[in-house]
């Protein structure tokens, strides 16, 4: 169960230039559960409609109808902090997280592949140390897709992976091939 | 006197889906402790786990029986299935609860034993293919 904030801007709505805010508990489906508290916020702090005599059916009635009425209702989720945080915001994060996961994921099987089809070089080995850094909790992800994102525009403009060209500086020799220990 | 054992091929697809469902409600579980959304790591490690399993079994018939690889573009397909489907399945539309009810009792001893296996499972199937591909491309032993 969490707690969401949510707006109501009388000023869109061609009312006031007030707004009403609600403090709502919903559960991870983002069911409605229940009304926490309701602030007016406008010139007239004190307004009986607005703070006074709060009536738990009729605030989530109203919560609910606003809802369905398609009304601008601007949605965000109080953290333990206290910090408000806008659920549009909150989406695009785990969205860019669950993109660069999945990159570090996809990128990690298609090594596995290749080292398997072909052997090991040094970009090979750099494409699975950094899918194993997108599963490190919180900050890998963000890594791992800059790693795997950058890899893709130097392989777009130069043709070889920055791994390849790591191998290819320090043997002076093509940089894609597998590492060959002894002989050829 | 007649015994229905059940349609064999249904009862092992049975199998395979719990024990995806605790691998993914474990590798869940631990993320919770250290990130708000344990569900995209509990779902990639899931497929990665399971095209490492078919990478791994690819690479042992191919020590018996030597064919040619299938095409890159068709690995890159089958890895895009596995997280679409994986994604569809868990990431999506997943109730932990019900894996709670089901698993959140566990045995301490046996959730630790079952933890390890897990870890130690998913290290040998991706090092597996790695290793092969080292003995026989790098190192020429094999």
């Amino acid at each position: 169960m969490g707690c969401l904030k949510l707006t109501y801007d009388y000023q869109e709505q061609g009312e006031k230039n007030d707004s009403l805010d609600w403090r709502v508990w919903v559960n991870p489906n983002a069911d409605f559960l229940g009304v926490v508290d309701q602030q007016y916020n406008g010139s007239v702090p004190n307004d009986p409609t607005a703070n006074n005599g709060l009536n738990w059916t009729d605030a989530a009635g109203g919560v609910i109808s606003s809802f369905g009425l398609g009304t601008d209702i601007s949605l965000y989720q109080i953290t333990k902090g206290g910090m408000q945080v806008s659920l549009a915001s909150k989406g695009a994060y785990v969205g860019a997280k669950a993109f660069g996961n999945t990159l570090g994921a996809a990128g990690l099987a298609i090594t596995g592949y290749d080292i398997y089809d072909q052997g090991l070089n040094t970009s090979r080995t750099l494409d699975v140390v950094m899918g194993g850094v997108a599963f490190i909790p919180v900050v890998g992800w963000g890594i791992s897709a800059t790693y795997f994102v950058g890899n893709l525009i130097t392989i777009g403009v130069t043709g070889q992976s920055i791994g390849d060209h790591i191998q290819g500086s320090l043997t002076g020799q093509n940089g894609s091939q597998s590492w060959k220990p002894w002989g050829n | 006197m007649e015994v229905n054992l059940g349609n064999p091929g249904v009862i092992k697809v049975e199998i395979m889906k719990k024990l995806f469902d605790y691998v993914f409600y474990r590798v869940y579980k631990a993320y919770k402790k250290k990130d708000s959304t344990p569900e995209i790591y509990a779902t990639n490690i899931l497929a990665l786990m399971q095209f490492f399993l078919l990478l791994s079994a690819l690479a042992i018939i191919r020590m018996f029986f030597d064919f040619t690889l299938p095409n890159r573009i068709f690995i890159i397909l089958i890895i895009i299935f596995l997280l679409g489907v994986n994604w569809y399945q868990y990431g999506f539309r997943v109730d932990v609860k019900k894996f709670e009810g089901q698993w959140g009792e566990e045995d301490n001893t046996q959730r630790k034993q079952r933890g390890w296996l897990i870890v130690v499972s998913l290290i040998s199937l991706i090092l597996f293919p790695i290793l092969i591909g080292v003995l026989k491309h790098n190192l020429g032993v094999i």
